[in-house]
Formats: structure tokens, C-alpha cells, sequence
């Protein structure tokens, strides 16, 4: 399977399943107490995890967790990118990839220091 | 927030998905003005929705053209490595380099381009062109079928070094100023490389993605991603990118090249504007 088509198939179900998680999570939201214009907003990783691993599960969490999803897929599908790519002998393209990983891994870092 | 106000929302995402995924943009130029005014959201939320909108848009877009092999994989990794360069350079200069400046370059680039492309309206398919070694040696190159022509259209990529300054320069303005680039994408490679306007729109569709990631963080850890609010927007805006690929497919090049006209006189005149400072 070619590289686009594998990244193809990432992106699609990363935007999906992050999708249907946040839907639920908001659904849940507001079928316990309506959609309340303070709802919590979450400003970390650690946050979220908390919020799933509770019991009752806050909706709301299982919400902050598609939108985190979501934001990590174009990450997954550079990294899907990659492998392909090493996988097909297309180092060159691999590299690229490869170089690109690294840059998002910067500004990530850049983003948490800021 | 009422069911009515997130029926609403959802309904004006899905057209900034339709027009975001034809258009190759991220939405956020129109998501963040009718979220603002006409739905009285805070604008570091409507921000905030606008990038997952970003991520969203190119999600749903960039899974159905890199399968039909609209959006070409290897161009698109390879000027995402020039703009998120330049976005790295762009964040470390934030208040190093007089920004008004930098607007009105960049907004006089744009309204340059908006007057080029105006002129080559009537081009449906590129002329083919001397191949440049850069787009052998990175086999910058591709073929898709154009449903519109019905037929397959071969293209390879020119004038590469020009355009991957220009992905640069679009990183370091999206670093520094922290706008979206996804038009500075689409001219790159329509104008730059002269690929067909519909696999530069498709393959700035997957490369948005890829770039709003690289900043989606700092809104996050902001506190600007409001659950409730982004919900409907990404649902929205992913059925709506799931229409607008679909339409994409059967559109001709040069009415995608008039539909993008607009967005870039609009965005050549708020950057001058700002640059000016009447915005």
C-alpha cells in the first residue's frame, strides 16, 4: 500500500474517531446539566486524564480526548508518512518526513514553554 | 449556549468546511469574523475553534484527495518542512522585527498575486514546462483524473527554489503574526511550481493540517479550546470538507482559480490595512 494512501487512511480515522469522541462527550455534557456557557476548558494533558479516569466518567473529559486526538492526527499521519516511506527504500522521503517530525516536536516544545 | 446556538454554529461550519476544503484554506479566515459577530463568541475562543477547524478541514479533505491522488503526498511533506521552518524562525522573532512592516511586504506580494492570478483566469491546465532538477531529483511530480476534462492531467513541479522561499516566508509570517497560511500555500504552488489550481487547493488541504498542529498547542494550553464551542464547529466542519472534496473533484481548475480570487484581495487588503494601521 502506497505511502499517501496509508497516511489517507490515518487522517480519515483520526478526524472519525476524534470526532465521535468529542460528540458523545458533549452529549453527555449536556444531557446532565445543559450546555452551561462555563463549562469547564481544559489548559492541559494532565487535566484530561484525570477527567476519563474517574469514576463517573466526566463527559466533558472524554470530550477534552477527541479534541486532543484530533489535534495530534496530522502529527500521526507525517509519522504513518515515515514509516511508509522507510518501509517502500524511499529514504529520501523519509528523511524529509523524518525532518518534518522533528520541527512539529520543536514547536511542541516552543507551545509547553510558552 | 443554546441548542439553537449550537444547530447554528454547526450549520455555518459546515459551509466554512465546503469552502475550506475547495479552496485549500483552513477556514479560519471566515470561521473567526462569524463566530465574532455574528454569534458574540470571545475572539481568543473563536481562535481557538478556528484551529481545530484548521485541523478538522484537513483531516477530512486531505484522507479523500490523497486517496483519488488529488493532493500530492511528496510536494506537500516537502514545502511543509519550508514553512514549519520558517514558522520555528517566525515565533523566535516575535518582537525582534517591526510586524506593520512585514504586513504591507506581504500584503503588497499578495495583491501582486491577486493581479496575476486574475490574469491567468482562462488556464485551465498548465502548459507543461522544462522539468527543474530539483522536481527530478524529488520526483516532485504527479498525475490525477481530472473528472471535470475526463481525462488524466500529468504535472511536475517549477521554478521549486522560488517556492519554497515562499513557503518559508508564509511560515515565518504565520509564526510571527500567527495567521493561517493556507493562501500563501495555494499560490506557491499555483503560481511558483504552476501545478493544476485543484491538486495545489488539495495538497494545501493535507500541508494546513500540518501546520496548525505545530501551533494548536499554545492555543490549547491557553485555555482558548472551549469544548462545547469546537464540538459543533469540528462536526460541522468536517461534513462540510467531506462535501467540498467531493465537489472539488468535479469543479474546473480555472473556477476554483475565481473562487480563490476573492479570498486574495481580501487578504491582500486587511494585510495593508493593518500594515497601515486603520485595522
Amino acid at each position: 500500500m502506497s505511502a499517501a494512501v496509508l497516511t489517507a487512511r490515518v487522517l480519515f480515522w483520526g478526524g472519525v474517531v476524534s470526532i465521535a469522541l468529542m460528540t458523545v462527550g458533549v452529549l453527555g455534557f449536556a444531557l446532565h446539566g445543559g450546555l452551561a456557557p462555563d463549562a469547564a476548558v481544559f489548559t492541559s494533558v494532565s487535566q484530561v486524564v484525570r477527567a476519563v479516569s474517574q469514576w463517573p466518567v466526566d463527559p466533558l473529559g472524554v470530550a477534552g480526548l477527541g479534541i486532543l486526538l484530533l489535534m495530534i492526527t496530522p502529527a500521526l499521519g507525517v509519522v504513518t508518512a515515515f514509516v511508509a516511506f522507510l518501509a517502500a527504500g524511499d529514504f529520501r522521503y523519509a528523511g524529509i518526513s523524518g525532518l518534518l517530525l522533528i520541527g512539529l516536536l520543536i514547536s511542541l516544545v516552543f507551545a509547553a514553554g510558552g | 449556549m443554546s441548542i439553537l446556538f449550537v444547530l447554528s454554529t454547526f450549520g455555518a461550519a459546515v459551509g466554512v468546511g465546503v469552502i475550506g476544503a475547495i479552496l485549500g484554506l483552513g477556514g479560519g479566515i471566515l470561521l473567526v469574523p462569524i463566530l465574532t459577530m455574528f454569534f458574540g463568541v470571545k475572539l481568543h475562543y473563536a481562535m481557538g475553534a478556528s484551529i481545530i477547524s484548521v485541523i478538522a478541514t484537513s483531516s477530512g479533505a486531505a484522507a479523500g484527495y490523497l486517496r483519488s491522488g488529488l493532493s500530492n503526498i511528496k510536494i506537500g511533506l516537502f514545502l511543509a518542512m519550508a514553512t514549519v521552518s520558517g514558522a520555528l524562525l517566525g515565533a523566535a522573532l516575535v518582537g525582534v522585527v517591526p510586524e506593520r512592516v512585514l504586513e504591507l511586504i506581504f500584503g503588497a506580494a499578495l495583491a501582486h498575486s491577486a493581479f496575476m492570478t486574475f490574469r491567468q483566469l482562462g488556464i485551465d491546465v498548465p502548459a507543461e514546462s522544462e522539468a527543474h532538477p530539483l522536481a527530478v531529483r524529488f520526483a516532485l511530480e504527479g498525475t490525477y483524473h481530472d473528472r471535470a476534462l475526463s481525462r488524466h492531467v500529468s504535472y511536475r513541479a517549477t521554478r521549486v527554489k522560488s517556492s519554497i522561499a515562499a513557503m518559508f516566508a508564509a511560515g515565518v509570517l504565520s509564526g510571527l503574526l500567527g495567521i493561517g497560511s493556507g493562501a500563501f500555500k495555494v499560490l506557491a504552488m499555483d503560481y511558483f511550481m504552476k501545478l493544476p489550481m485543484k491538486v495545489s487547493t488539495a495538497t494545501s488541504n493535507f500541508m494546513i493540517g500540518i501546520t496548525a498542529a505545530a501551533s494548536a498547542g499554545i492555543y490549547f494550553g491557553r485555555g482558548d479550546i472551549h469544548p462545547v464551542l469546537v464540538t459543533p464547529v469540528a462536526v460541522g466542519v468536517l461534513a462540510g470538507a467531506y462535501v467540498g472534496t467531493n465537489l472539488l473533484t468535479r469543479l474546473r481548475n480555472t473556477t476554483v482559480r475565481a473562487l480563490f480570487l476573492p479570498v486574495l484581495l481580501y487578504l491582500a487588503g486587511s494585510m495593508i490595512l493593518r500594515g497601515l494601521g486603520v485595522l
